[in-house]
């Protein structure tokens, strides 16, 4: 996951003792990959002006979230290398979105969330190694 | 940093450089502990993740805000690295949603109830 400072991605490979009760997560493995200047002014700009009306925003959106999905594919296989794991044994990719507009109970009181993430190029991106694990978007923001 | 641009604006140039560290740290500081004693004012023990578990500043002023009934320390001394911990949080989170667990406090977050967080991307 990356943030909202957006100065990296931090990367951890961790087991659970057993799938289907709340165990503890041990980490096996961990990865920091900074970015680099120019794409962290680059996604930080298009990040925040996506928070604000702006033309083309679902052409914009849709690259910015490739572009989120790109940044998390390499810090993922070098956790991969690192450990000595196979993608196939991998359950799941946590991945963060980048929030761009949260409006929690506003218009009727349905309201919306809008985090950006191209799920779909990050599970073809990560799972160049092997058969892929499945990635679960997960967001503290609901 | 354009934030605290906008801030300092034209008082920027009288401010050294230690003394905007220090505030910055304050606030940090000060932030976590109205949280922590607005939702958990029993805690007898914080523990501190990220940069600001090596921040030596912030440290000793959670410290001295919190007072002699809390020990602040850093996750290290509970066995996981500052670092890992919120990337750790993310992990948590896919576990959590993959039992189909709720993942968040609605209190904290705005929602209604209880939920489920996040959506499933099967490969292949």
């Amino acid at each position: 996951m990356s943030g909202t400072s957006l100065d990296g991605v931090n990367a951890v490979l961790a087991t659970a003792r057993a799938a289907d009760t709340h165990s503890a997560l041990n980490d096996l493995a961990f990865v920091h990959q900074p970015f680099n200047a120019e794409l962290r002014a680059e996604l930080r700009a298009e990040l925040l002006a996506l928070n604000t009306p702006g033309i083309n925003e679902i052409h914009r959106a849709a690259l910015a979230a490739n572009a989120v999905a790109r940044a998390y594919a390499q810090p993922v296989q070098q956790l991969l290398l690192q450990a000595g794991v196979a993608a196939s044994a991998v359950t799941a990719l946590g991945a963060q979105e980048q929030t761009v507009r949260h409006r929690p109970l506003e218009f009727d009181e349905t309201g919306y969330t809008v985090q950006l993430i191209n799920s779909d190029a990050a599970v073809a991106r990560t799972t160049r190694l092997a058969l892929g694990p499945p990635v679960a978007r997960s967001t503290l923001q609901s | 940093m354009a934030w605290l641009d906008r801030l300092l604006g034209d008082d920027q140039a009288v401010c050294e450089d230690r003394d905007i560290a220090a505030t910055l740290a304050e606030l940090t500081a000060q932030v976590a502990v109205d949280a922590l004693q607005q939702r958990a004012a029993k805690t007898p023990e914080l523990l501190v993740c990220d940069g600001r578990a090596h921040n030596h500043q912030v440290m000793q002023r959670l410290a001295a805000l919190l007072g002699p009934g809390v020990a602040v320390v850093s996750t290290a001394a509970r066995g996981m690295a500052p670092k890992r911990v919120e990337a750790l949080a993310f992990a948590w989170l896919a576990q959590t949603f993959l039992q189909r667990r709720a993942g968040n406090l609605s209190s904290v977050t705005g929602a209604r109830g209880r939920r489920v967080l996040g959506a499933l991307h099967p490969a292949g």
